[in-house]
């Protein structure tokens, strides 16, 4: 298996479409950043006005906040709070493997290795590096290009941030695995990944809370988007917050958060067993 | 020498229809075994079986002796299974390091090179798979499914998309593997003239069910020349064979086709047949060949498995 992860690695760290990536979420926050200061620079301000920039009190209003938030609530805000890494996590796990099967490259790995699980716990391992690597430069990059672009913001609680930046990225280890079992289900990117999307951003734990709600059950804290969103609530955000006040509305507890990380790996663990489950099922085309 | 693949009963349904339906194959140490069949007919299915990418519905498979869910034994086999398993956005030499990085080959520069070298692939050329002609994406396949000098080799035509020069290229390398390194090759494919150019065994697959193995040299025996006879009136031409020229050892076909497996004069049976009033429209010599006699097989099975109807043989 060893053999099969470090393949794995290899043909991930040596494929463009990764930094492709990367470089475009970069220029995405670049963007944000420029635009924040034209609205908050006043003489920056000035300038744009005359030449055509309209400012509404709406994003007066959204400047002024900006100014306000630490640079931990900025990166957990576009990493968990927006959806940033569920989407492209589930995006890049779709892509990745279903083209093992569509391009084939899918029967040089299940010709060599009996044990399909082999396949699943690397591949989700590639998906964990990944992740960790957007969340690692991403952050950096936020802290840099802030100071870069020279707000005064202040970066926030390190502790807080890193422990938010750590959450964030265990909570996305159980929805690699689901987008795993999607795509061993479908093998269709486009589908799979609209899933895994799907169920990533809580839609269906968030429908099974407003059910079970009803009758004074609370049980979102079990299902692993819940942790992404406490992940984004460490650093203090837990306002935009739909999952934590939807289940309990006030900041999170260490008990909590143990227990839904306990939670995300029983589900990781179920979602490995079921993913084998499926690709067994199914020939190797 | 011993067997290297068994089946046993080995069956693959897909819902109630059986794809590979209780074989028996039979691959012996050093064999180059020729696994033909029609379209649909389960080749496909069978060596994606004896490779592990397709699990039995029923039966069991024993490769080198041992079941094919040891990781050893899957150590042992190179596959190339219909398209070759490759990556279009790079280049052959990437695909192979993969391959190689995958199979937990240390430094594996120098096997590649030869390897790409051997199939006729230039290891420097960086232009990435997804631009490569059919061809050279097969002689890749062919160079991926060599990494690690497997004990045994799963080819799924792997002729398909090869030039002239490629085929017999790919014959002699096939040729040298089994005979230098003895090799063990099963290889299945449409194109049977250039299958029987190498296989020393042949298995013939028909609706799934294996309907014959045969060694080359009873193939041989089997595929007798014959003379070929078309008549207007084959009954009548039998009758007149049998009594007239004493020949026994004949088969009536449809269509006024007679097929005489005896040592006969071509002038005599003619100038007979005229003068009883049968004319002949040809005759000739024939020797029959791997497609001849897959074709005759297929024929004779589909008769069996229908009517029963058609020509009778005298042995």
């Amino acid at each position: 298996m060893l053999n099969l992860t470090r393949m794995e690695f290899r043909r991930l760290f040596r494929d463009k479409s990764v930094y492709i990536t990367l470089a475009a979420f970069l220029g995405f926050i670049l963007i944000a950043l420029i635009t924040m200061k034209l609205m908050t620079d006043p003489g920056l301000l000035a300038f744009a006005t005359e030449n055509g920039f309209e400012l509404t009190a709406e994003d007066q209003a959204d400047a002024a906040s900006f100014l306000r938030i630490t640079i931990a609530d900025f990166v957990s805000n576009l990493l968990f709070s927006g959806g940033l890494m569920v989407c492209f996590s589930a995006i890049f796990c779709a892509l990745s493997t279903c083209d093992d099967f569509s391009s084939g490259f899918g029967k040089n790995i299940f010709s060599y290795y009996p044990n399909r699980g082999y396949y699943i716990i690397s591949k989700i391992v590639i998906h964990c590096a990944i992740n960790a690597m957007f969340i690692l430069v991403l952050a950096a990059a936020s802290i840099l290009l802030f100071k870069i672009c020279g707000f005064s913001n202040h970066l926030g609680d390190p502790l807080k941030m890193a422990l938010m930046l750590l959450t964030g990225w265990v909570a996305l280890i159980p929805l690699a695995a689901q987008n795993m079992l999607f795509c061993m289900l479908i093998r269709n990117a486009a589908v799979a990944s609209i899933l895994s999307i799907f169920c990533g951003l809580g839609t269906v734990a968030g429908t099974i809370e407003v059910v079970t709600g009803l009758f004074g059950i609370h049980i979102v804290q079990f299902f692993p988007p819940y942790l992404v969103m406490m992940a984004a609530s460490i650093s203090g955000s837990s306002a935009s917050n739909n999952f934590i006040s939807l289940a309990l509305g006030q900041n999170v507890l260490p008990d909590e958060l143990l227990l839904s990380v306990f939670a995300s790996l029983l589900w990781t663990l179920f979602y490995i067993w079921l993913s084998q489950k499926v690709l067994c099922k199914k020939d190797i085309c | 020498m011993k067997n290297i693949i068994v089946t046993q009963n080995l069956t693959k349904m897909y819902g109630d229809k059986a794809a590979v339906s209780s074989m028996d194959m039979h691959v012996k140490q050093g064999d180059i075994y020729g696994f033909i069949g029609r379209n649909g007919s389960g080749k496909s299915t069978t060596l994606k079986m004896l490779c592990g990418l397709a699990f039995p519905t029923q039966g069991n498979i024993r490769v080198f002796g041992q079941s094919l869910s040891q990781e050893s034994v899957r150590k042992r086999i190179g596959v190339l299974i219909e398209s070759p398993g490759l990556e279009g956005g790079r280049s052959a030499y990437e695909n192979m390091y993969l391959k190689a990085s995958l199979m937990g080959i240390v430094d594996p520069d120098k096997e590649i090179r030869e390897l790409l070298t051997l199939t006729g692939l230039n290891p420097d050329n960086k232009k990435l798979v997804k631009r490569y002609s059919m061809g050279m994406k097969q002689r890749l396949g062919i160079a991926m499914a060599l990494l690690g000098g497997p004990d045994l080799l799963i080819l799924d035509e792997p002729i398909n998309g090869l030039d002239p020069e490629g085929m017999s290229q790919l014959r002699s390398l096939l040729a040298d593997l089994n005979q230098k390194k003895g090799v063990t090759i099963l290889i299945s494919s449409h194109i049977l003239g250039e299958l029987s150019k190498m296989a020393t065994r042949y298995g013939i697959i028909k609706d799934g069910c294996l309907v014959k193995e045969i060694s080359k040299e009873e193939l041989s025996a089997e595929c007798k020349d014959y003379l070929y006879l078309k008549t207007s009136d084959s009954k009548m031409a039998a009758v007149l064979l049998e009594e007239k020229l004493g020949i026994q050892n004949y088969e009536v076909r449809p269509e006024g086709e007679i097929r005489i497996y005896q040592k006969a004069d071509p002038g005599q049976i003619t100038a007979e047949m005229t003068s009883a009033g049968i004319p002949v429209y040809a005759i000739y010599g024939h020797q029959q060949d791997l497609e001849g006699y897959f074709l005759d097989l297929m024929g004779k099975e589909s008769k069996t498995g229908s009517s029963k109807k058609g020509g009778r043989r005298h042995a």
